[in-house]
């Protein structure tokens, strides 16, 4: 039975044990323990665009993640990728149509260009690839609550599920 | 004015245009896509400054000055109102409203409203009010510049108005560009130090502030009291609300503010950022309006008391440090007159062109519907303020009223309550914005003694609550909502630290692995 599988990952600046050891930090008197390692898909657009600059207009390239499971939560930090083999149970499944993720990044683009730059101008947004991207979530419980950490960038966020999930889930992953 | 202030005005641009080359790095691609692609962090200290030289408008530097002028002590109502607003709106919507847009996947105020009371008669009456209200509140900016631009250059009033809207037009087209972190910072930073230079300068005029109450108190001591000129508005609690109102929960209503919770990221980042604007606003906000009541003794034959503050700065400044504090106020003028445009007109495309009229809107038909909007309210603007100018107080007051009137329950409620449905927002909103605008249409404050935002708030918050009430059975809130408002109000058991290093961007992603982990865990 095939249990591992090829993917594109984004790159990831935190390993496990940092992750650990920034949970510890903030709760020090927990027991702290990395208990899950799960794969986030999501639809990488590279587009490019017009920018109106004082030396008249400049053309760039950006790009911009679209959430690969509900079309939404578009960001655009630039990243680094690689090609990593990974436990298939780890990979979250894609579930969102091609379509409305490409309408979210050409919306999420001229929406933040109009932001950052301040202008009221035609950005001339045009998407020119997408791809699949995975980045790497720490999941990490400490006492007994759980949090998923993102591994490159070292944000967290709490996770309020029943930990005693957790437990049955680790004794089936191991 | 000299030539020496028109020269040192010059020179202020010429160094704000070099920050901006300097931040920016000209020589290539790369700092533009970082800018861009967020690569540059800000930290809360500019992240506040630059959002206090946005938000402090046209309003604070000719309507506070003039209102301190007219009426004395009685315009700081108004001050203690605004000094903590940002805070009370980071405070009551700011972390929970992150949230529930980022869940619902909403990028302005107005769609936000539309998907957590989903009814397109939301978006349209939202999107609607908005840009009318908004396009006034530019109307007094546009004048704040003309006033300004008069007085600084010595050119006629119409002139000088065609090109200070003729200037904010082309801002907001070409793109404010330069007016990124580090210039709109380095703008906040001199028009702080420029204000309290001018009332430091008052101040040693006038003998210190126990000379210059003791002078007011010669000329009219009803001047020094809280009621007002004349004590006019002696015992009035209803105003005094409403002073106190328009800009502390007034902000919570405004659809144009509270984006900027949508935009936020780390809760630390925020709350540091909100102490370092109530710091700025303790030292800024009470200064333009003392500047009025000071100017009643510096300027006793002041014409315009909306003028107060530049002329009072004309008077007591040298020719060097008048020509940068006023280059710094235009900016901030034109600064918020571009933003206000540029939210006025992205409302008009996308929440009522794109949404109601052509659904295929192009990118570039979009844009063309914001700048024939943008230049409607212009060509408008411009007739209004030459033929006959309301004051920028008046505008200022009327627009914002009517806006936190209209929104703020629905606002609120739309994190707090999880009754508040869609029949209970949409006659708020419409019940706040008629009962708002009546009042101030008719002139109503006078006979009832009541301001317009405390009637207009009252009003839109009975009618949310009983009519959400009474339409509960046809219109229930949808269960999805219910559990997007469960998800963006959790704290569980989680400990402080972890909820303060929590990032909101990251509830997404949360959400979908706590469900996929329900699912596994069904299954198993």
């Amino acid at each position: 039975m095939i249990t591992k599988e090829v993917i594109r990952a984004i790159k990831h600046n935190i390993d496990g044990r940092s992750a650990e050891q920034l949970i510890q930090s903030i709760a020090p008197e927990d027991e702290v323990e990395m208990i899950q390692k799960f794969y986030y898909p999501y639809y990488c657009f590279k587009a490019n665009c017009d920018i109106p600059t004082l030396r008249g207009r400049r053309k760039i390239a950006t790009q911009c993640l679209v959430d690969g499971r509900n079309g939404l939560g578009a960001t655009s930090d630039p990243f680094i990728e690689n090609f990593e083999e990974v436990e298939i149970d780890s990979v979250i499944k894609v579930c969102s149509d091609q379509g409305k993720l490409k309408q979210s990044a050409f919306r999420y683009l001229t929406h933040s260009l109009g932001r950052r730059f301040k202008a009221l101008t035609n950005f001339n947004v045009a998407i020119i690839s997408q791809r699949l991207v995975y980045k790497l979530f720490w999941g990490i419980r400490f006492g007994n609550q759980f949090v998923i950490i993102d591994s490159m960038t070292g944000l967290i966020h709490p996770l309020e599920a029943d930990f005693s999930d957790m437990k049955q889930m680790k004794k089936q992953h191991e | 004015m000299n030539a020496t202030v028109i020269f040192y005005l010059i020179l202020y641009y010429i160094i704000v245009l070099g920050i901006g080359f300097w931040a920016l790095r000209s020589g290539g691609n790369k700092d533009l896509e970082g800018f861009l692609l967020g690569g540059r962090k800000v930290g809360p200290m500019a992240t506040a400054l630059t959002l206090q030289s946005t938000a402090m408008s046209g309003y604070m530097f000719l309507g506070a000055g003039g209102l301190g002028f007219l009426q004395g002590y009685w315009a700081l109502w108004y001050a203690a109102g605004d000094i903590g607003g940002g805070v009370l709106s980071f405070s009551v919507i700011g972390r929970r409203m992150r949230k529930l847009s980022e869940i619902m996947g909403a990028l302005t105020a107005i769609e936000y409203l539309e998907k957590r009371y989903p009814s397109p008669a939301i978006r349209i009456i939202g999107g609607s009010l908005t840009v009318f209200l908004l396009g006034f509140y530019a109307l007094a900016q546009f004048i704040a510049g003309g006033k300004g631009m008069s007085l600084i250059t010595g050119i006629p009033y119409p002139i000088a108005l065609l090109v200070a809207v003729l200037v904010i037009l082309i801002y907001t087209f070409m793109g404010g560009y330069l007016a990124v972190a580090y210039t709109d910072f380095f703008q906040s930073l001199v028009m702080l130090v420029g204000v309290m230079w001018i009332l430091i300068a008052a101040l040693s005029e006038l003998g210190g502030l126990t000379a210059a109450n003791q002078a007011i108190l010669e000329i009219d001591p009803t001047l020094l009291s809280i009621w007002g000129k004349d004590m006019g508005f002696h015992g009035q609690w209803g105003i005094v609300a409403g002073a106190l109102l328009i800009f502390s929960v007034g902000y919570m209503g405004w659809p144009h503010v509270v984006t900027r919770h949508m935009a936020m990221k780390e809760p630390n980042t925020a709350r540091k950022a909100s102490v370092w604007a109530t710091l700025w606003n303790l030292l800024f906000v009470p200064a333009p309006y003392l500047l009025g009541i000071f100017a009643i003794l510096i300027l006793p034959e002041l014409k315009d008391p909306e003028m107060a503050i530049f002329l009072v700065a004309e008077k007591l400044l040298p020719a060097a440090v008048t020509g940068l504090v006023m280059a710094a106020i235009m900016a901030a003028i034109m600064s918020t007159a571009d933003s206000l445009l540029l939210q006025t007109g992205s409302i008009a495309a996308r929440d009522i062109y794109e949404r109601f009229i052509n659904p295929n809107a192009s990118e570039k038909q979009m844009i063309w519907v914001s700048r024939l909007l943008v230049i409607l309210i212009a060509v408008v603007g411009y007739f209004v303020a030459l033929v006959e100018p309301p004051s920028v107080f008046n505008i200022v007051i009327f627009a914002t009223s009517v806006l936190g009137s209209a929104f703020l329950p629905s606002f609120v409620c739309a994190i707090w309550w999880k009754k508040a449905n869609t029949y209970g927002a949409l006659s708020s909103i419409i019940a706040g914005a008629l009962i708002a605008f009546c009042w101030e249409f008719f002139g109503l404050t006078s006979i009832t003694n009541l301001a317009p935002m405390l009637v207009g708030i009252l009003c839109s918050s009975f009618t949310m609550i009983i009519v959400s009430l009474m339409t509960q059975s046809i219109s229930p809130v949808p269960e999805y909502i219910l559990d997007a408002m469960n998800e963006s109000d959790k704290h569980g058991p989680i400990p402080k630290k972890i909820m303060q290093a929590t990032d909101f961007s990251l509830i997404n992603e949360a959400t979908e692995i706590k469900k996929i982990l329900k699912e596994q865990n069904h299954d198993n």
